[in-house]
């Protein structure tokens, strides 16, 4: 009877060794899903190659030539305003802990084209998206631009 | 009772889905709820219930296939903008039915005869569920923002899976009251998970995609 129980005791192990860490992550997802796509980094080459990315990503989602350009502007003017505030930006480091990187790494992304990227979404449709969403539309225009 | 229970809280999470139309994000599970209201509704109208071994059996078959479909389209869903992560979680997936089969055929070795379709059953529940929680175990470590609706079924129903599986081995090895009793806890396990994603489809309204925005 003990040994024909074994393979429930098996399920019921990994079960338990899958559930903890998933109910200790999961209560601070969001937050930190939040730091990962917000945290704004000095990136060499300037703002450039950012800014057309911007334009593309504006472009695709539908916004006219003529309200593009000021909109490219507050983007810049966002990220520039991020940038010059190091101390606000040592101080989001410090306080994200080990800012998560894993999201990024993989698609290879640097973390201003992911706020970049987010801004673009947000202005464009003039709401703050979920950053899933984000991530969907910045592989599919990363695809486009190396195509 | 318990299955008033259970027909109740599927109808209001289907009601969820569809008035907001979140059943778009997730269709294998919205057919996995229409099966189980659907079945529900044939039990208490069909003569003599329904109830009996074979057309459990055939149920759960069924419900099965959906469970895995539902495993499938989470795994293609919730990966879908990480091509890197998902060829590892299509690995994970791979590994941990593999590990089913060879758990299945390890447990039925334990126990032939009459019991064992049941322990099958409850076995594959089990692998199901598991292959559920290792995806979302991904998920995490990945920092993948995941679609609240993925979310409540990765966490919530793959947990309802595995605890299935413990209480339908109970009653296949049980007897008498503590069978009655494991069925019911069964039920008002699903009726749980049923309400959070019910509850999830319902406040997860403000997710919706607006008009324009590309899939």
């Amino acid at each position: 009877m003990t040994v024909a129980l074994a393979p429930y005791g098996i399920v019921a192990s990994l079960a338990l060794v899958l559930l903890l860490p998933i109910a200790r992550s999961a209560r601070d997802e969001r937050a930190r899903a939040c730091w990962a796509w917000s945290l704004p980094e000095p990136q060499a080459g300037g703002l450039a190659p950012v800014v057309d990315l911007a334009t593309f990503a504006l472009r695709r989602a539908g916004v006219g030539s003529r309200a593009l350009g000021p909109v490219v502007r507050a983007c810049s003017a966002e990220i520039t305003r991020a940038l010059a505030h190091q101390e606000l930006w040592s101080r989001l480091r410090a306080a994200s802990g080990n800012a998560p990187q894993g999201t990024r790494r993989t698609l290879g992304l640097t973390a201003i084209e992911a706020r970049l990227c987010i801004l673009s979404l947000k202005f464009a449709y003039g709401i703050e998206r979920r950053g899933w969403q984000c991530v969907g539309h910045f592989v599919d225009l990363r695809r486009r631009l190396r195509s | 009772m318990s299955n008033a229970l259970l027909v109740t809280a599927a109808c209001l999470a289907l009601g969820a889905l569809l008035t907001w139309g979140a059943w778009r994000a997730h269709l294998a599970l919205s057919a996995y709820l229409v099966l189980i209201v659907g079945l529900n509704f044939w039990q208490v109208t069909a003569p003599h219930g329904g109830a009996n071994a074979a057309t459990f059996v055939g149920q759960e078959v069924t419900a099965m296939v959906l469970r895995y479909a539902v495993v499938v389209e989470a795994l293609l869903r919730a990966f879908k903008p990480l091509p890197g992560a998902r060829r590892v979680a299509a690995g994970v997936v791979l590994c941990a039915c593999l590990a089913t089969v060879a758990l299945l055929a390890w447990g039925l070795s334990l126990a032939a005869g009459p019991r064992a379709t049941f322990r099958a059953l409850a076995l594959a529940n089990g692998g199901a569920g598991l292959t559920l929680l290792a995806l979302r175990a991904l998920t995490l470590h990945y920092y993948l923002p995941v679609h609240p609706l993925h979310r409540v079924t990765l966490t919530w129903f793959g947990a309802y899976l595995v605890l299935r599986s413990l209480l339908l081995g109970a009653a296949t090895e049980w007897s008498g009251t503590l069978r009655v009793q494991a069925v019911t806890v069964s039920s008002v396990a699903w009726a749980g998970w049923a309400l959070v994603l019910a509850w999830a489809a319902w406040t997860g309204q403000r997710w919706r995609r607006p008009h324009g925005i590309p899939s």
